[in-house]
C-alpha cells in the first residue's frame, strides 16, 4: 500500500514536471521583448529581427493612407524618433502623442513595418483605475 | 453621509478584529460566549459594511463631488444605473464591495451554524474575520473610498465609456461573489486543520459554498468574455489578458476541487490534495483581486508606487506561508483510506482531470507572471502572446474533453475489458462518425477536428448514461420515456445535474473551437451603395446616419446583409464620439445569437472602422465567426445544469424502492 502511494506520488510529480518544463522551456522561445526607441536606434541587431517598439505617436506625424486602410506615423522617445508604416486599422485608443507600441521589423528604406500594435490612451484616465479596468494592452485596444 | 460611511468601515474593523480575537480566544479557552461574541461581531460587520455600501452608493446618486472616488468615476450626466455600477468602477469602492460581499457570507455561514459544527466554528469565524480585516485596513490605510477633495470638484471624470455596457455593470460583481466565495472553502479548511477534524465535515458541509463560487466564477468569465466580444471590437472574446487570467486562474483550481472531493467523499483518497486546492484556490483568487486592483499589469513600476501592492503581497506571503505550515503540521492525521490500484479506473481519472487542470493552471500562472517578473528582476519589459498560450491551452484542454468522457464512466478501482467495451464502445464509434462526417464537410483543420471528435465522444457516453438510466426506471416503476428521465435526474441531482454542466462545457469547446479555428475577417474601404462579402454574406452599404444625444454624437452605418441572395438581416454598427473624451469608441453590430431569428451557425460581426471626410468613403471590417453562439448558449446549460446539482433532495423514497437508480452503472456520488 505504502510502496503503491509512492510510485503514484512520484509519477505524479514526473508527468508534472514534465509538462512543466516543457512550457517553461517553449516559453524562451516565443517571448518577445520591448524595447524604447533608442535601445532600438542603437542596437542593429534589434533592427534586423522581429521586435516591439515602445514610445509616443509623435506629434503632427499621423497620415492616413489613401483608400481609408492604414497609418504612417513616428514613433518618438521625445528626442529621436522612427517612421512606422501600419497597414490595418488602427484602434479607437491611437492618437497623436498617445502611447503606442507597435511590433515588426526595419524595411530596406529604413521604415519600421509594423503587424501588430497597441495604443493606449494616458491622459484620461488614472494609472490604477484603468488597470483596473482592464489593461489597455491586449484586448481593448489592440488592433488585430 | 460620506461621514456615516467612514465611521461604519471604522466600527467595522473594529468589530472584525475583535471577532478573530474573540475566536481564537473562545476556541482556546473553550469558552462558547466568546465564540458567540466572535460570530456576532461577523453579523455586525455585515451590517456595518452594508451601511457603509449604501451611503456610497448614497453619493453617488447625489453626485457629491466632494468626494475623490465619486468625482473620478462618475459625473452628473451619468445614467443613474451607472452612477450605481461606478461603485466598483475603481478600486476603493470594488476593494469595499468585496469585503461587503465577505462579510454577508460570514453572517450566512455564522447563521446557518448557530447549532452546528460548533467546533469547528470559531476557525471559521475566525478565518473569515481575519481576511476581512485585512482588506478593511486596506479601506481604512491605504484606499479610503470616503477620502474627501480638498476643494469639492464641480464635475466628476465619468465612468470610463467602455464601462457603461449592460454586461460590464454586471460581470466585476458576479465574478466578486466568486472570487469572495472561495473564502468559505477555504475557512472551513483551515478550520478543520486548526481543530484537527480532517474528515469530511469540512468538504461535505461546504459542498453549495463550493459550487456557488465556482459557478459565479464562471459566470463572471463568461461575461467578460460576452462583454469584450460585443463592447471591444477586435471580433474575439479572449486575449489571454492578464485581468482575464487572473479570473481563469482560481476557475481552474476550483474545478479541480469540486472534482476531487468526490474521491475523498466516495474513497477517503486525496486529503491532502484536496486541502492544497482549496488553499491554492484562494490563494489565486486574493492574487486575482490584487492583479486587478494594483496596477501592477500596467507596469510593475505603477506597481511599487502604487499603495496597494505592497500590502496585498504581504497578505498573501502570509496566508500562503500559515495555510501550508498549518497542513504540513496536520500531515500525519491526512493519512488516505485507499490507494488507486489500476491506472484504468475511475479514481485515475479524476486524478487525471486534477493534473490537467492544475497544469493548465500553471500555464496561464506563467504566462501571466513572468513578464511581471521580468520586469521586476531584470528590468526588460516582454510580452507573451496568444499563440503561447494557445500553443499549450489546447492539447491540454483537448485531453480535458476526453478524460470528461472517460471519468463518469469508467469503473472503480479496476475497469474490466468487458466494462470498457460496455461502456465505451458506443461512443467512440459516434465520435469517429462525427470525425468522418466532419472530414467529408471539408474540416481539415486538424485540431478542430480533434476537438470535435472528443465533443460527440462525450455527448455520446451521456447520453448513453442518461438512455441507460431512463430505461432502468421505466422498466422498474413502469414509467414513460419523459417522467422516467425526470424522475431518473431527480434522484441524483448532483450527478446529473453535473452531467448537464459537462454538456454545457462540450458547447462551449464546441464554440470555441469553431470560432478560433475558422475565423475569417475583412476589411474594406467603400463607399454608399457599394458592397462587399464575407464566407455566405453579401453586405450592401445602403446608407449612414448621424445623431446626438447629451453625452455623446453618433455616426452609424446601415448595412443589409444578405445570405447566399437572400435578405436576412439589417445591421448597424456605429461610432460614438463622447464629449467629455477625446477617444471615439466602436459599437459594433451583429448578425447571431441575439437577432430575429437567432443565428446559431456563424456570427456576421461588423465594425464601421471609421470614415475619410474629404473623399466620402467609409472603412468597415467584418469577421466571420463560425459556432461562436455555443459559448453563450453552452454558458447558459451549465447554469441550469448548477442548479439542479445544487438542488435540495426533497423527495425521500424508500430504500426499497432506490435500488434500480443505484444500480445503473458507474454511480458518481
Amino acid at each position: 500500500m505504502r510502496r503503491q502511494r509512492q510510485k503514484l506520488i512520484l509519477g505524479g510529480v514526473i508527468i508534472l514536471s514534465g509538462i512543466g518544463a516543457l512550457i517553461v522551456y517553449s516559453f524562451n522561445q516565443s517571448l518577445v521583448y520591448d524595447h524604447s526607441v533608442a535601445e532600438f536606434l542603437a542596437d542593429p541587431g534589434l533592427q534586423r529581427s522581429n521586435c516591439r517598439i515602445y514610445g509616443k505617436v509623435a506629434a503632427a506625424s499621423v497620415v492616413r493612407e489613401t483608400g481609408g486602410i492604414g497609418v504612417r506615423f513616428a514613433v518618438t522617445d521625445g528626442s529621436r524618433s522612427v517612421p512606422v508604416v501600419y497597414a490595418r486599422e488602427v484602434p479607437d485608443t491611437f492618437k497623436e502623442e498617445g502611447d503606442v507600441v507597435v511590433e515588426g521589423m526595419l524595411n530596406a528604406e529604413g521604415v519600421f513595418v509594423a503587424h501588430h500594435l497597441l495604443a493606449k490612451c494616458p491622459s484620461k484616465y488614472e494609472k490604477e483605475a484603468e488597470a483596473a479596468v482592464r489593461p489597455y494592452g491586449s484586448t481593448g485596444a489592440s488592433a488585430r | 453621509m460620506a461621514d456615516l460611511g467612514y465611521t461604519c468601515l471604522l466600527m467595522a474593523l473594529l468589530c472584525a478584529v475583535w471577532g478573530v480575537l474573540s475566536s481564537w480566544l473562545g476556541h482556546q479557552m473553550r469558552h462558547s460566549e466568546l465564540v458567540r461574541s466572535g460570530e456576532n461581531a461577523a453579523l455586525a460587520v455585515a451590517a456595518l459594511l452594508g451601511l457603509s455600501s449604501l451611503s456610497l452608493i448614497a453619493a453617488f446618486l447625489a453626485d457629491d463631488f466632494s468626494l475623490l472616488y465619486v468625482a473620478q468615476n462618475s459625473n452628473a450626466t451619468q445614467p443613474a444605473v451607472y452612477k450605481v455600477a461606478a461603485l466598483w468602477g475603481g478600486q476603493a469602492g470594488s476593494l469595499l464591495l468585496w469585503v461587503f460581499i465577505l462579510s454577508v457570507y460570514a453572517a450566512i455561514v455564522v447563521t446557518q451554524n448557530r447549532r452546528r459544527h460548533r467546533d469547528l466554528m470559531p476557525g471559521v469565524t475566525g478565518t473569515l474575520l481575519a481576511v476581512s480585516s485585512f482588506f478593511l485596513f486596506m479601506l481604512q490605510f491605504v484606499s479610503n473610498p470616503f477620502e474627501p477633495l480638498p476643494r469639492a470638484a464641480a464635475e466628476g471624470t465619468g465612468l470610463n465609456p467602455l464601462l457603461q455596457n449592460p454586461f460590464m455593470a454586471i460581470h466585476p460583481p458576479s465574478l466578486y461573489l466568486g472570487y469572495v466565495g472561495v473564502s468559505v472553502p477555504f475557512a472551513f479548511a483551515m478550520a478543520a486543520l486548526l481543530a484537527g477534524r480532517l474528515d469530511n465535515e469540512w468538504i461535505t458541509t461546504t459542498r453549495r459554498w463550493s459550487l456557488f463560487a465556482w459557478f459565479f466564477l464562471g459566470i463572471g468569465i463568461l461575461l467578460g468574455g460576452y462583454w469584450a466580444y460585443v463592447e471591444l471590437g477586435w471580433g474575439g472574446y479572449w486575449a489571454w489578458d492578464p485581468v482575464e487570467n487572473a479570473s481563469l486562474m482560481p476557475w481552474l483550481t476550483m474545478t479541480a476541487f469540486v472534482h476531487s472531493v468526490m474521491i475523498q467523499e466516495k474513497k477517503g483518497m486525496l486529503k491532502v490534495w484536496n486541502l492544497l486546492l482549496i488553499i491554492m484556490t484562494f490563494c489565486l483568487s486574493i492574487f486575482g483581486t490584487f492583479i486587478t486592483r494594483s496596477g501592477v499589469i500596467s507596469s510593475v513600476h505603477s506597481f511599487t508606487k502604487s499603495s496597494l501592492g505592497p500590502w496585498f503581497a504581504a497578505f498573501w506571503v502570509i496566508v500562503v506561508l500559515a495555510s501550508v505550515l498549518l497542513l504540513v503540521v496536520r500531515l500525519p492525521k491526512l493519512r488516505t483510506e485507499n490507494t488507486i490500484e489500476s491506472l484504468l479506473s475511475r479514481e485515475s481519472a479524476f486524478l487525471f482531470n486534477n493534473i490537467l487542470f492544475i497544469a493548465i493552471a500553471f500555464t496561464v500562472f506563467w504566462g501571466t507572471v513572468y513578464p511581471i517578473l521580468s520586469e521586476a528582476i531584470q528590468g526588460v519589459k516582454v510580452s507573451v502572446g496568444p499563440p503561447w498560450f494557445n500553443q499549450w491551452i489546447v492539447p491540454l484542454g483537448l485531453s480535458l474533453i476526453f478524460v470528461t468522457g472517460v471519468g463518469p464512466l469508467i469503473a472503480w478501482r479496476r475497469a474490466s475489458g468487458q466494462n470498457l467495451m460496455r461502456n465505451f464502445r458506443g461512443p467512440i464509434v459516434f465520435g469517429l462518425l462525427t470525425g468522418l462526417v466532419c472530414f467529408a464537410l471539408g474540416v481539415r483543420h486538424l485540431r478542430a477536428l480533434t476537438s470535435f471528435v472528443l465533443c460527440a465522444f462525450v455527448l455520446a457516453t451521456i447520453a448513453q448514461e442518461l438512455w441507460r438510466g431512463t430505461r432502468a426506471r421505466m422498466k422498474s416503476a413502469a414509467l414513460g420515456f419523459l417522467e422516467g428521465l425526470t424522475s431518473l435526474i431527480l434522484r441524483n441531482k448532483r450527478r446529473y445535474g453535473g452531467y448537464l454542466v459537462h454538456v454545457g462545457m462540450v458547447m462551449i469547446f464546441v464554440g470555441i473551437t469553431g470560432s478560433s479555428a475558422f475565423q475569417q475577417e475583412v476589411t474594406t474601404h467603400i463607399k454608399k451603395g457599394e458592397s462587399f462579402s464575407i464566407g455566405p454574406y453579401d453586405l450592401l452599404f445602403a446608407d449612414t446616419a448621424s445623431s446626438h444625444d447629451a453625452h455623446k454624437d453618433v455616426l452609424s452605418a446601415t448595412l443589409e446583409v444578405s445570405r447566399n441572395g437572400r435578405h436576412v438581416d439589417t445591421l448597424r454598427p456605429e461610432k460614438f464620439y463622447y464629449r467629455d473624451s477625446d477617444q471615439p469608441t466602436t459599437e459594433v453590430d451583429i448578425h447571431g445569437l441575439f437577432s430575429w431569428p437567432p443565428n446559431l451557425g456563424d456570427d456576421l460581426y461588423t465594425i464601421l472602422v471609421d470614415n475619410d471626410p474629404h473623399g466620402g468613403g467609409y472603412t468597415f471590417k467584418a469577421y466571420l465567426n463560425p459556432l461562436i453562439a455555443w459559448i453563450w448558449l453552452g454558458g447558459f446549460v451549465v447554469i441550469i445544469g448548477t442548479h439542479v446539482a445544487v438542488l435540495p433532495e426533497w423527495s425521500r423514497v424508500p430504500l426499497s424502492r432506490q435500488r434500480p437508480a443505484m444500480e445503473a452503472p458507474g454511480v458518481v456520488s
